[in-house]
């Protein structure tokens, strides 16, 4: 019988080196021997993901092997959440973020990668796609219970669709009830976000988690 | 700490640091800037002349003269003097500056591709002009000037139903009048006058063909009688200090202002051009323009804001005849400046002079172009089917986002080879001076050389155990030097690190990208591929092996391959002498299919496969495939094909 740590290890190596048979196969090996499925991910699994990106980050590793990692990840998480439903637990994301391409713009590879590593550190990620009119990030976070909304732009033509979400959050008064981040190659300085009260920019995914999870510790959430 | 001044130069709009001292001449060779230098910096030329545009306080003009030295007085006239002309190498700097080097002080040898493929073509002339004596009016016949001159032309040359340049006809009877009816009627595309010269000036027939690149301005000055080119200029674009790339363009707010910058800088070239053929602007008739979309418009005045923004549609794409009364072009006053149709917001007319140059249009054979340059533009088909996309591969091969990487200019390294033993570069230089940067075709050349020499693996990620001295730990990144700094222009190594292979790989994988969706849409793989052309002048200088063995284009054999230079300036050239040309542009633009690929299905998963040296599948490279297993860098794992 395996122990914790040589299943962690496992899935950890496995993630590394983006084998997805390995990774589901020490998934279904953690499940068998009774571990908790949510300690697996949060141990396991989420610090691959977060060193990928870092190596990623250094450019170490490059952006297809970034996404066969997400990849191998996110199969194993399927395997240990399916456990979790059928033992009557969800699990409860420790915050929810709704994320897109704003209007007029169809850069998506951002979010996509974004949208891997957050999910990877609990955060549960609703992509909303791309070419997204500005309501849409604000009705759906309504109906989602979302913490975060994340607008990316990369064209400077659409940029100030951005401020137009915030816009629409102030008027529709709920500015405050959500943290508001902005990223994409359009503005690669934090003025943007200055200028329009954004709450958050990153161009590094990497440096987007950091900046989220210290938003998030100050709403009280711990990733 | 030596005091340091920030000096802009013009039109290029690039900026340097310098120390306290330093000459204008050093500042602009450090800054990459076009220069004449014959004597190299001795005074003794007096080729180096500048305009200093702003000087902090020129209080006194008589102090400022006194300050010119001795030597310059030789070469600089009183106009001059008053004018803030100096010598470059002569003045030293000791206040920030902007200062504006003119075309005369510069060699135009900036690799500013001019350049381009012969494409024979039929002269089917836009412009022609006939000598005519008429019949003084009378009392016994009072037909109207207009009148009596187009049934002239229609009695003799058969031209009905002609037309005139309006304000051409407000001075039609006293240009007549002053001729003494002994003139030479200018007739475009034999529908309407455009000039009328007094006695016989048949002879005097010429037009220029323009390529408004991004970053470049090529300009051909031709004899519109016999097709032959008699004089080249080019320029950087003067919209470069208004926004880089096409996007920023489109985005600056006065868009009016770089209409006027584009047709100032092209007046410039032409008067430089004229006088080199020393011709008079008023026998320029005819001007055929290329460039993308975005260009274009700026050029002509049309807002391209919706350029901008998906999906990207463009106002309209034909050719279009504008006349020179909106713009004020240096040439005949009324003549019709033809810019050439376009097939989207970023597949313009330069790709259309491309696919004209290299006559794909009417090929049997079935041929693939890459239009390198600020973005790349790719081309696939035959005379029955021609696709065509834009790849946003970003500056990086212009030197833009990499660490010492840096345009095409004095100093730059061009070429790079490693030794797979010492891993020891030998590299060159343009000019053969010491270097101070990395250019485009050494941005090819350096990770062709580390992956053939282990330094690399087709991940693109630097081997970090190799125990070399050229290999090692940077501030921030994995790096290997390329020279070091006793040797190099700039008193520090000049390396490429890890993050700048990222990038050169992100930049090739675009361009990849764009070659692999065409095919997958055409539905063939490149061995069907009859001929590959790359135009551009990046494409002229770079080492076509290694640029393959990247994976910067599909594995076609090398003697498929050919560079066919400014080929967008054939094609204006092409469409300048033939109208016959401009009627296949047209029917060109009607069949050809634009492919949007940031909308494909597979875009994502053909640019993640893309972001390998050479490709993720390796079986489409078995040549790169054989040589990286006899060398012992073939991956040891499958990769994952998305």
């Amino acid at each position: 019988m395996a122990t914790k740590e040589e299943i962690l290890k496992k899935l950890y190596d496995s993630v590394i080196n983006y084998n997805v048979d390995e990774c589901n196969a020490a998934a279904e090996e953690g499940i068998e021997s009774g571990f908790d499925p949510i300690d697996l991910i949060q141990e396991g699994l989420t610090p691959a993901i977060l060193d990928i990106g870092d190596k990623f980050g250094s450019g170490e590793i490059s952006l297809p092997l970034l996404m066969v990692s997400a990849e191998t990840m996110q199969s194993a998480m399927k395997i240990l959440m399916d456990e979790m439903k059928k033992g009557g637990k969800k699990f409860k994301p420790k915050a929810k973020m709704v994320i897109g391409t704003v209007q007029g713009d169809i850069h998506d590879l951002g979010v996509t990668i974004v949208s891997a590593v957050f999910e990877a550190a609990g955060i549960q990620v609703i992509n909303v796609g791309r070419d997204v009119p500005a309501q849409k990030f604000i009705d759906v976070a309504e109906e989602e219970e979302a913490d975060i909304i994340g607008t990316s732009a990369l064209l400077s033509g659409t940029m100030f669709q951005q401020k137009v979400v915030v816009e629409k959050l102030k008027k529709q008064g709920l500015r405050d009830k959500y943290i508001y981040l902005i990223g994409g190659g359009a503005m690669p300085s934090g003025d943007w976000c200055e200028e329009i009260s954004a709450d958050g920019w990153a161009t590094d995914v990497m440096d987007a988690l950091e900046i989220t999870r210290n938003l998030l510790l100050k709403k009280g959430i711990e990733l | 700490m030596t005091e340091q001044f920030e000096i802009i130069f013009q039109p290029d709009g690039r900026r340097i640091k310098v120390k306290k001292g330093q000459s204008i001449l050093e500042a602009a060779n450090e800054a990459g800037v076009d220069i004449t230098s014959i004597c190299g910096g001795m005074g003794t030329c007096g080729k180096c002349k500048v305009i200093i545009e702003s000087q902090a306080d020129i209080k006194d003009i008589n102090e400022y003269i006194d300050n010119i030295e001795e030597s310059e007085r030789k070469f600089l006239t009183e106009e001059e003097i008053k004018g803030n002309f100096r010598l470059a190498c002569r003045c030293k700097i000791d206040q920030n500056l902007t200062v504006r080097i003119p075309i005369e002080s510069r060699t135009g040898k900036q690799r500013l591709q001019v350049e381009g493929v012969i494409t024979e073509v039929k002269i089917v002339p836009n412009i022609k002009k006939y000598h005519i004596i008429l019949e003084k009016a009378s009392l016994d016949d009072t037909t109207s000037d207009f009148d009596r001159l187009s049934q002239h032309l229609e009695s003799k040359h058969g031209l009905t139903g002609l037309k005139i340049n309006f304000n051409l006809l407000k001075s039609i009877g006293p240009i007549i009048r002053n001729a003494d009816w002994d003139f030479t009627a200018v007739v475009w595309n034999d529908q309407e006058i455009i000039a009328l010269e007094q006695g016989n000036t048949e002879k005097e027939l010429y037009g220029y063909a323009v390529d408004i690149g991004t970053t470049k301005l090529a300009a051909y000055l031709l004899n519109l009688k016999n097709g032959e080119v008699l004089a080249v200029g080019s320029l950087m674009n003067p919209q470069i200090p208004f926004g880089e790339d096409v996007i920023s363009r489109i985005n600056y707010e006065d868009p009016q202002k770089l209409q006027n910058v584009i047709i100032e800088g092209l007046n410039e070239i032409f008067e430089d051009i004229i006088q080199k053929a020393n011709i008079y602007s008023k026998y320029v008739y005819d001007l055929s323009v290329v460039g993308n979309t975005t260009m274009l418009y700026l050029f002509l005045g049309i807002d391209a804001n919706q350029i901008g923004v998906a999906p990207y549609v463009p106002a309209f794409t034909s050719g279009l005849n504008t006349n020179n009364d909106h713009l004020g072009i240096l040439m005949n006053d009324h003549s019709k400046i033809y810019t050439l149709p376009v097939f989207s917001g970023y597949v313009g007319a330069d790709t259309m002079g491309v696919i004209l140059a290299t006559e794909i249009y009417k090929s049997e054979e079935l041929c693939m172009a890459l239009d390198i340059g600020t973005n790349t533009e790719v081309i696939l088909g035959n005379k029955d089917r021609i696709l065509t996309c834009s790849c946003a591969s970003g500056p990086a091969f212009e030197g833009a986002h990499i660490e010492f990487g840096m345009r095409a200019s004095s100093g730059a390294i061009e070429k790079v080879k490693i030794d797979p033993k010492t891993l020891e570069p030998e590299i060159k230089t343009i000019d053969d001076i010491s270097a101070r940067g990395i250019c485009g075709s050494a941005i090819v050349d350096i990770p062709a050389e580390m992956l053939k020499t282990k330094i690399i693996s087709v991940h693109g990620r630097m081997n970090n155990e190799l125990n070399n001295p050229r290999l090692r730990h940077g501030e921030k990144f994995y790096e290997y030097v390329l020279v070091w700094a006793k040797d190099s222009l700039l008193n520090k190594d000049i390396i490429i690190n890890q993050k700048d292979i990222r990038e050169i790989i992100l930049a090739k994988g675009a361009m990849h990208t764009g070659t692999e969706i065409l095919m997958q849409e055409y539905g063939i793989k490149e061995e069907k591929i009859d001929k590959l052309y790359i135009a551009g002048a990046f494409g002229t200088h770079i080492d076509l092996e290694n640029a393959r063995l990247i994976g910067l284009y599909p594995e076609i054999p090398i003697s498929k391959i050919q560079s066919v230079g400014n080929a967008a300036g054939t094609g204006a050239r092409m469409c300048l002498v033939s109208k016959e040309m401009r009627n296949i542009a047209e029917e060109v633009r009607k069949k050809v299919e634009y492919i949007e690929l940031g909308a494909h299905p597979n875009f994502q998963n053909v640019y993640l496969n893309s972001n390998y040296i050479p490709f993720a599948d390796l079986n489409r490279y078995p040549k790169t495939a054989a040589l990286l297993k006899e060398i012992g860098n073939y991956p040891k794992r499958k990769i994952h094909i998305f």
